[in-house]
């Protein structure tokens, strides 16, 4: 497997099933991305400005590219073209081969999320300008300006539909092929701000997660007996001298295959749950700080989970951030 | 009574281990091991929780079982009835939301979706919305798992309410205040994420600013790059000590300031209405708005209607005009994005592992990181010590910090806001402001009337 390859080349051996990625980022990291296409390649996007593409089967970073402020979100839109965004406002896209990228336009606020839509294809920006953009990847140009009810904090694509998430806990399904108007309004199941949303590969609901150690399972269809099984549960607590401690559960993302998903938390731990049984599969060892974010590559097989400190506390030393790429079972990610 | 086998605790890697959820309606209610053992006890868990299958379904869903609970509002744009790949049946598509126990199959109307009090809040009387009290047989110190104790919304559609009937609407008061209470304590003493919006029953709880990590993040690297954190590091003093009074001032909600809570959620007409989303029109109630201000599908159009006010969202990210505490960091109009990210490539504060510096803060109670300069060098903390609900650990904290809060005293007026004949001038004026001005936001909500902007 590719993941052994790289413990004999440079890479940092955590484990037999594990190791960090080589020349990291030099700051916080916002969000890793396996290609559509190949577990080889990760994006990798950072709070020192850059986007990186690693090959994860030779743990050596093949190429790097910066905007003028903190990217915060990366994604492909197919195996040769990166797309980002940031605190720059701005949207640039990447052509992996020749290494040559342009800006591809704004935003008012900060872009907080990027996301490839391959059912219409297109491309999702996310702002903290309170709107959603769409994108031809092809030209590429803007292909449409939709105000969201407050600023976006995350989003997901499931199949031709776009599932938002912003402050207020509002969340919002768009039909990406119609955008004239909101498809459904929803409020989150969970009382407190939303972290992260990340659709089922079937298509048939979503993940929610908070910063309050808690995750909703919920279900597209409004239909009545549909929405009866949606629930959520507590996660990423930890007890401390008696007392809870709750932390935000940042990270989502799903086994593309099995439909179940892992999340990461600001606790530091990794857990892998199956939904439709209603158990947790998995959880590995703690990371030396806050789970970030968290890609399944698209066959499955292996994790990559960015542990980089997120600025909770303040300006404290902590541990340098890292991604680590974890091979994983179907033992770990199969429902039983 | 309740008795649930609940085999997961705690953290070890528990591969495979069954945990157990009896969501609303739902016929299985225990695994096959318990079928055989205890039936009586069985019964009796089935009386109290299943009191539903028992009964009609057609009652079940006559009751507006979801309309206490703000995870199952779904609002479905009627114009996708048609076309959509729903299958939208002759069974309304969205929860029945009216009381008059119309049948499936009737029209929706625009009022079904208006969220009105009377039927939201009718909800109260026959439902029973919070079951914290079901805890017997869970581990309560269980830090993760599907467990039946969440306070989070959805456990508003726990059937375990349906035996109950009118008449439980003290008992109703008595267990959101409870709720509210609770989540206050937990929220102070857990190092959670003090930025964050709150909601209960249907609507959003007024005077919580919201900000994500990123956000605060984007405004400490702002600091840093342009040599003040002070300003940053006062900002989030600021910011804590108005949610830790808020945050006091609901754990001490009795019965009757809730009611008055209630109530002016329901006046207000719409769920978010302390954040002033019901005059946008952008709640509820129009099938049709989605179609009035909400996007516009012109190829190459750049600018979002809702949204312009996000030019103004360059100068801070106090949720504008939402939040009656909305509140803006910056103290000059510049665009924070661009606010020295150039300088970005600062050698000294540096990448990936600055030294600690005068900005941490920490929300946990045990281990605040060792910071030499001691308080002085302005590290805070969002908790609150047990037992010191805020006032010495208020008052180390803001020692040496600019702004001093002006009255931190939960002042219960016996409701939510504040009359206006207890305000003074100078916090009429930021109320009635568009926006706050920093340094002056006031730490007392807002009079009612002046919650919309």
């Amino acid at each position: 497997m590719s993941g052994r390859t790289a413990i004999e080349k440079n890479g940092t051996m955590t484990g037999s099933s594990e190791f960090q990625l080589a020349q990291p980022p030099e700051d916080g990291i916002s969000s890793v991305q396996f290609s559509p296409s190949s577990s080889q390649f990760l994006l990798v996007s950072s709070w020192d400005t850059s986007v990186r593409l690693y090959d994860v089967s030779g743990n050596s970073q093949r190429l790097k590219y910066t905007h003028s402020a903190p990217v915060l979100d990366c994604a492909f839109s197919d195996s040769t073209h990166s797309w980002s965004g940031g605190l720059d406002n701005q949207l640039k896209t990447h052509d992996l081969n020749t290494d040559q990228g342009s800006v591809v336009g704004s935003h008012e606020a900060p872009v907080r999320c990027v996301e490839f839509c391959p059912e219409v294809n297109v491309l999702v920006t996310g702002s903290w300008d309170m709107s959603v953009r769409l994108w031809d990847p092809r030209t590429p140009c803007n292909a449409g300006t939709f105000t969201q009810p407050d600023k976006v904090y995350t989003l997901s694509v499931a199949g031709d539909r776009l599932i938002v998430g912003t402050a207020g806990r509002r969340v919002l399904v768009w039909d990406l092929r119609n955008m004239g108007y909101v498809q459904q309004r929803r409020e989150s199941s969970l009382k407190y701000q939303t972290r992260c949303i990340r659709a089922f590969p079937n298509k048939q609901g979503f993940v929610l997660s908070s910063i309050e150690g808690r995750v909703a399972v919920e279900y597209l269809d409004p239909s009545l007996e549909v929405q009866k099984k949606k629930y959520a549960f507590k996660c990423h607590r930890l007890k401390e001298n008696g007392i809870e401690q709750v932390y935000p559960v940042n990270a989502i993302s799903f086994h593309g295959l099995h439909n179940t998903f892992a999340t990461g938390g600001s606790d530091g731990f990794v857990n892998i749950w199956d939904p439709f049984n209603k158990k947790r599969l998995c959880q590995f060892h703690r990371y030396p700080t806050s789970v970030a974010s968290l890609s399944f590559s698209v066959c499955g097989s292996l994790l990559a989970i960015a542990a980089s400190y997120m600025q909770e506390q303040g300006d404290i030393s902590h541990a340098s951030d890292n991604v680590f790429i974890r091979q994983v079972t179907d033992a770990e990610t199969k429902p039983k | 009574i309740f008795q649930n086998v609940f085999a997961f605790v705690g953290h070890e890697e528990v591969p495979g281990s069954h945990l157990e959820w009896n969501a609303g309606g739902q016929a299985d209610v225990g695994t096959g091991k318990n079928a055989g053992t205890s039936i009586r006890e069985a019964e009796e868990r089935r009386e109290t929780t299943e009191g539903a299958s028992s009964r009609a379904a057609e009652e079940v869903h006559n009751r507006l079982i979801f309309t206490a609970g703000f995870g199952n509002r779904v609002w479905v744009n009627p114009s996708q009835r048609g076309g959509s790949g729903f299958n939208q049946s002759s069974h309304a598509p969205s929860p029945n939301w009216s009381r008059s126990g119309g049948s499936a199959s009737r029209e929706i109307r625009s009022q079904d979706f208006s969220f009105s009090s009377q039927n939201r809040f009718s909800a109260l009387e026959t439902h029973n919305g919070y079951d914290r009290n079901s805890s017997s047989g869970f581990d309560r110190n269980s830090s993760s798992g599907f467990d039946r104790n969440s306070s989070s919304g959805f456990d508003r559609n726990s059937s375990s309410g349906f035996d109950r009937n009118a008449d439980s609407s003290q008992e109703e008061t008595a267990k959101h205040v409870d709720a509210i209470q609770n989540d206050m304590e937990a929220w102070q003493t857990s190092g959670q994420w003090p930025f964050s919006c709150y909601s209960v029953l249907n609507g959003q709880i007024s005077g919580f600013v919201e900000l994500s990590p990123e956000e605060l993040r984007l405004e400490y690297y702002g600091g840093r790059a342009s040599g003040d954190t002070q300003a940053y590091v006062s900002s989030v003093q600021q910011l804590l000590n108005q949610w830790r009074s808020r945050v006091q001032e609901l754990q001490s909600i009795n019965s009757f300031s809730y009611s008055s809570l209630v109530s002016e959620l329901s006046k207000a007409g719409s769920a978010a209405a302390p954040l002033g989303f019901g005059s946008s029109g952008f709640g509820y109630v129009t099938p049709g708005f989605g179609a009035t201000g909400s996007g516009s599908s012109d190829f190459g159009s750049a600018t979002p209607g809702f949204g312009t006010t996000a030019s103004s969202s360059s100068a801070g990210f106090g949720g504008t005009g939402l939040a009656s505490s909305s509140f803006s960091f910056a103290s000059s109009p510049s665009n924070p994005a661009q606010t020295g990210f150039g300088g970005l490539s600062q050698p000294s504060s540096g990448f990936g592992n600055p030294p600690p510096s005068a900005s941490s803060f920490s929300f946990a109670l045990s281990e605040v990181k060792p910071n030499p300069g001691g308080f002085g060098s302005s590290s805070f903390s969002f908790k609150a010590n047990a037992g010191d609900q805020g006032s010495g650990f208020g008052s180390n904290v803001t020692t040496g910090f600019g702004a001093s809060p002006a009255n931190i005293t939960a002042a219960d007026s016996g409701g939510v806001f504040s009359a206006r004949t207890e305000l003074n001038d100078e916090e009429l004026k930021e109320f009635s402001a568009k926006r706050f001005t920093l340094g002056r936001i006031p730490l007392r909500p807002p009079p009612a009337d002046l919650l919309m902007v």
